[in-house]
């Protein structure tokens, strides 16, 4: 994953942390699970960011689904 | 855009346009997380932030007003001030969903919603909804549905003649 990332040459976005495959949450590396959905299968290859800071009153996550507050990445390749 | 019509999609978007904030190539990731601290702990009322991946050193800041904004972001290190304009929310989703890279005959898997993990092959696209209809592979009986381009991803190119 690192090598394309390399080839491609994209940077990660933000170092120490990783993208949950299931719900795409960022989360700390140093995280085991995922503390929203309690997926195990991380990304650290990840691109882009919806920080959710109210979800009630936010169009933008009313527009994608998003009903919890949080940091979410946009691409896990 | 006539006067009268710039009016009318003023009004419309009222509630979800995004202001821009620019910083240092790169930084945006560490930058957005310094505003989304600032806007919790002033309670600024700003319900998100979004860094789109295919633009660097952009920060698009919902429904944020003008000077309030400018407050949030000074004397963030790397932070290079706001852009001028606002960017209606349905540019921003539509920039989210791009991933158009599918076409009919493709073999897709479901990575969200109930259907996830199952295989489909796209029977139709709409890009204009960002929706695509795809019929599940492993049901008994052939099963159409339709979804958002963003919850599949691509498993198998169609070959071609087929
Ligand atoms: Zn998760």
């Amino acid at each position: 994953m690192s090598t394309s990332a390399r080839r491609r040459g994209r940077k990660r976005a933000l170092p120490g942390y990783k993208a949950c495959r299931n719900c795409k949450a960022v989360i700390p590396e140093t995280e085991q699970k995922c503390p929203y959905c309690g997926g195990t299968d991380f990304s650290e290859e990840w691109y882009g960011l919806i920080i959710v800071i109210d979800p009630e009153k936010s169009a933008l996550a009313k527009a994608l689904g998003i009903t919890r507050k949080g940091i979410y990445a946009i691409d896990v390749p | 855009m006539s006067e009268k019509e710039e009016k009318k999609t003023t009004t419309a978007s009222e509630e979800s346009y995004f202001l821009i904030v620019r910083t240092v190539g790169g930084q945006e990731y560490n930058v957005a997380l310094i505003m989304k601290t600032r806007i919790e702990n002033k309670n600024l009322g700003i319900p998100s932030l979004i860094i789109l991946p295919q633009l660097k050193g952009l920060i698009f800041v919902e429904r944020g007003l003008p000077h309030v904004v400018q407050n949030l972001i000074s004397g963030i290190k790397h932070c290079r001030g706001m852009l001028r304009g606002k960017v209606p929310l349905s540019e921003i989703v539509k920039a989210i969903s791009r991933p158009v890279e599918i076409h009919v005959g493709d073999i897709v898997e479901i990575v969200s919603g109930p259907f996830r993990g199952y295989k489909g092959k796209v029977m139709d696209i709409d890009s204009e909804s960002g929706t695509v209809t795809i019929e599940i592979m492993d049901a008994a009986s052939p099963m159409p549905i339709t979804l958002r381009i963003k919850d599949v991803r691509l498993l198998e190119r169609k070959r071609e003649g087929e």
